[in-house]
């Protein structure tokens, strides 16, 4: 692994410098998106303040740049964001964590993480970095897994899962992303004989604890951290089983669910529900749990066809699930499960809850804002933002929208 | 979660009533007989549709999220409707046809080169290939139609109707109550061979001069997600039925003419320098397996049986010709190619097949050349050394049999 510093010092003096710079940095932690679908991995973002409808032609626009291809998300935290792509490093096809100015969309730094995976429906890396303080944690392709520093790209510790958990490299690669809960990182490790799930170290990387067998290949889900009567829990689906352990690694509970591949990461919905979905027919599920003296029961209140997530999860707004049946964005009630409103012609996108609005950005590139009602599809406004396929979801941060493409990187203005 | 519900309260309705008087009470007093003459007039009629001979249309297709273009023509051949479509799935070429006997497709997910549809793919192809939707002449088809109520599609009530095909597979579509144009469908589909059903959504309808059709067709079902955006629709154009036909497979185009009946003037000798024998037999060669194999069978001169094959090995990019006959039974394998000549040329001497008699090895050098619409010739050539020289054994002049066989 090798750090590529670009112009480090002169390109965070830049960045500090440039005029929305002070103003990224300025806001507190809490408009980070420091991970996978944001602060809570839920992709609800808690900033307000936010256009109520776009002008025509869309948001503005502040910068927009070339991307390798790839389908991690985008992280941001204080005037930096975090991202994969794949390209080419001293003629060999691999697979970059790169840092980007938030301001400007330079590259500050990136390092290579492993070999670029091309896998038939596109190619480069699927995990997205996870940051914690001064260190990003990124997984590549074929189970490279590493911790970086955030200033400049530089590994403090790295391993390969299928060498520290005897995983496979899964048909899609490597995909979930990793989370951290205080001293701990909490991954799938996707190996057999108990250790399916692991936690690390977060300082060094060593395993503080292992769990589960899971399927013989690793999945592409990536777990929650939810707190039920204030205890910690990370839920995911793995195989057959929708899945909920302690930060001890001992299950709590777990409950049947319909084999396949289950990418969609499942939503909390508080005090004590989860939904879960899942595509290649399986559909979602609601489930009720109840902990009491160290005994939990689950219990299924509504399952339905009409909401198979593939690749993009859903978002919890106000008794209302938003998110996409394959390629039909629907809004459905937590209540029981029906279909408010559906709409075709966004194919299989992906969406964010933010200030009272859905942000969706269609497979092909389409941005829109709709509002979060379930009252009925209102576009408040749109923008032809990329090209080509686009299968990541948006990151907001600060006011500021992020996309990517297999090809592109671009920056709007939310707030006007 | 509304669909469940209300088909599960009409399929309770439906058991508990005698089949006629429940359509009749489905459809406000209608029978499925009239919501489809409603349907077919919604789309322009049946006469508008039969002034229809053929179909070209051009849009964007879109699949695994990546737009492209297609083009798909239909043309009607007696009964039968020859299709076409041209268009890519992803990054992929997928060619699929119908030339009035085969569905077929050249479909570069699999392997390049037609190939027949078969299962599962096959039901998807024949409803994709259809001119008008199937309530057009469904008595005609030996189908059957049942109305199945209100049904609720996205939050858009519909008429449902229920069709059960000649041969016995069903799917539903749903009908706009108010315009009796289509909303959706219920119908088999294909996840790469897999058997699935699918939902297919038809919008923006136009008219087209007589007739109305949808501009925007969408079908998901697994993971998949494929649209289809009709830009330009070209109706009556003049289309070689040539579209149609199901391609050879590769490598097999250079050998088309080869197949059929021929009179055949063979000219043969047993060893070098002895006088050549001439005899006249009658030969046929079929082709099988969709072009992919030349089969002739015959009788030589003294009465041998003997059945030849050709096809082409496309993994190793050779082609490959056996012959056995009822004397030897010894299945003789020739392996070769195209030479800067033209000539197909195919030799045992890779092969581990050549005959072993007398103490002798003897291999054998097969040449196809001068192939016409007319005919062609075969020389077969023997060497007991191994082919350092060869002997003209056997040439046999094939002539195209003025009667087709």
């Amino acid at each position: 692994m090798m750090a590529i510093s670009r112009h480090a010092w002169s390109a965070t003096l830049a960045a500090a410098l440039l005029a929305g710079g002070a103003t990224l940095v300025a806001e507190t932690a809490e408009h980070d998106w420091p991970q996978f679908r944001g602060p809570n991995r839920d992709g609800v973002s808690t900033e307000t303040g936010l256009l109520d409808a776009w002008p025509e032609g869309g948001p503005k626009e502040l910068w927009r740049r070339p991307l390798g291809e790839g389908y991690s998300a985008i992280a941001v935290v204080g005037d930096r964001l975090y991202t994969m792509y794949a390209g080419e490093h001293d003629g060999e096809a691999v697979e970059f964590a790169a840092a980007f100015a938030a301001g400007s969309g330079e590259e500050l730094w990136r390092t290579v993480v492993g070999k670029k995976k091309d896998t038939e429906f596109g190619n480069g890396p699927r995990s997205t970095p996870t940051v914690d303080g001064d260190t990003v944690y990124v997984l590549g392709s074929f189970g490279d897994f590493a911790a970086l520093a955030t200033a400049d790209g530089e590994p403090r510790w790295r391993f390969k899962l299928t060498e520290r958990f005897g995983s496979r490299v899964p048909h899609w690669g490597f995909s979930t992303s990793a989370l951290v809960d205080g001293e701990l990182l909490i991954l799938e490790g996707g190996g057999p004989e108990g250790k399916s799930y692991a936690a690390l170290d977060k300082r060094t990387g060593e395993v503080r604890w292992t769990f589960g067998d899971g399927p013989p290949e690793p999945g592409y889900n990536s777990p929650i951290r939810v707190e039920m009567n204030g205890e910690p829990r990370y839920v995911y689906v793995v195989g057959d089983k929708l899945n909920c352990i302690d930060d001890k690694g001992n299950e709590v509970w777990s409950h049947p669910w319909p084999r396949g591949e289950t990418h969609a990461m499942p939503v909390f919905v508080p005090p004590n529900k989860i939904f879960a979905s899942g595509a290649e027919g399986v559909g979602a599920m609601l489930v009720a749990v109840s902990e009491n003296g160290g005994e939990a029961t689950v219990e299924e209140v509504w399952k339905t066809r009409f909401m198979k997530n593939h690749f993009s999860s859903s978002v919890l707004h106000e008794g209302y699930i938003y998110g996409f049946d394959n390629a039909t964005l629907k809004a459905i009630s937590v209540a029981d499960g029906e279909t408010a409103w559906a709409k075709r012609g966004l194919g299989k996108g992906s969406l964010i809850y933010a200030d009272g609005h859905l942000i969706v950005l269609s497979d092909r590139g389409k941005l829109l804002l709709l509002a979060a009602t379930p009252e009925g599809y209102v576009e408040q406004g749109s923008v032809q933002a990329l090209d080509g396929r686009c299968w990541t979801a948006p990151t907001l941060s600060r006011g500021r929208l992020y996309l990517r493409s297999q090809s592109e990187m671009v920056s709007y203005d939310l707030r006007g | 979660m509304i669909e469940r519900k209300t088909t599960l309260v009409l399929t309770l309705l439906l058991a508990a009533l005698p089949a006629a008087a429940t359509t009749e009470r489905q459809a406000g007093g209608m029978t499925a007989e009239e919501v489809i003459e409603k349907h077919v007039a919604a789309r322009g009629g049946r006469e508008a549709w039969a002034k229809i001979r053929s179909l070209k249309i051009t849009g964007d297709f879109t699949a695994f999220s990546k737009v492209s273009p297609f083009t798909l023509h239909r043309k009607r051949a007696g009964d039968a409707v020859l299709y076409h479509l041209d268009h890519k799935l992803g990054d992929k070429l997928v060619v699929v046809g119908y030339d009035g006997e085969t569905y077929w497709w050249d479909n570069r997910w699999f392997q390049e080169g037609a190939q027949a549809i078969k299962g599962a793919d096959l039901a998807v192809v024949e409803r994709d290939a259809e001119m008008t939707t199937p309530f057009f002449d469904y008595r005609e088809k030996g189908h059957k139609v049942k109305l199945a109520g209100a049904v609720t599609i996205d939050g858009l009530e519909t008429l449902a109707l229920e069709l059960e095909r000649a041969d016995g597979s069903r799917e539903t579509w749903y009908l706009d109550p108010e315009t009796y144009l289509e909303v959706a469908r219920d119908s088999p589909a294909s996840d790469f061979g897999r058997p699935a059903e699918q939902r297919t959504y038809y919008d923006d309808f136009r008219r087209v001069g007589e007739v109305v059709m949808p501009f925007f067709v969408e079908s998901q079902w697994y993971t998949r997600d494929r649209v289809m955006a009709i830009a330009e629709v070209e109706i009556n154009p003049e289309i070689d039925d040539e579209l149609f036909r199901m391609p050879l497979p590769i490598g097999m185009g250079p050998l088309r003419a080869l197949a059929g009946t021929f009179e055949v003037a063979v000219a043969s000798r047993q060893q070098p320098g002895a006088p050549l024998e001439e005899s006249q037999r009658r030969s046929t060669i079929v082709s099988l397996l969709g072009g992919g194999l030349l089969e002739e069978r015959y009788a030589t001169a003294d009465g041998n049986q003997v059945v030849r094959t050709l096809s082409y090995d496309r993994y190793r990019k050779r082609y490959q010709l056996t012959q056995i006959n009822d004397a030897t039974t010894l299945l003789d394998v020739q392996r070769g190619d195209f030479d800067d000549q033209g000539r197909l040329v195919l030799t045992n001497l890779d092969t581990g097949t050549p005959l072993e008699m007398f103490g002798l090895t003897i291999h054998e050098r097969c040449s196809i050349q001068d192939v016409t619409e007319q005919g062609f010739t075969l020389i077969r050539e023997l060497s007991i050394d191994g082919g350092e020289s060869w002997f003209e054994a056997e040439k046999s002049v094939y002539a195209r049999s003025d009667d087709g066989g």
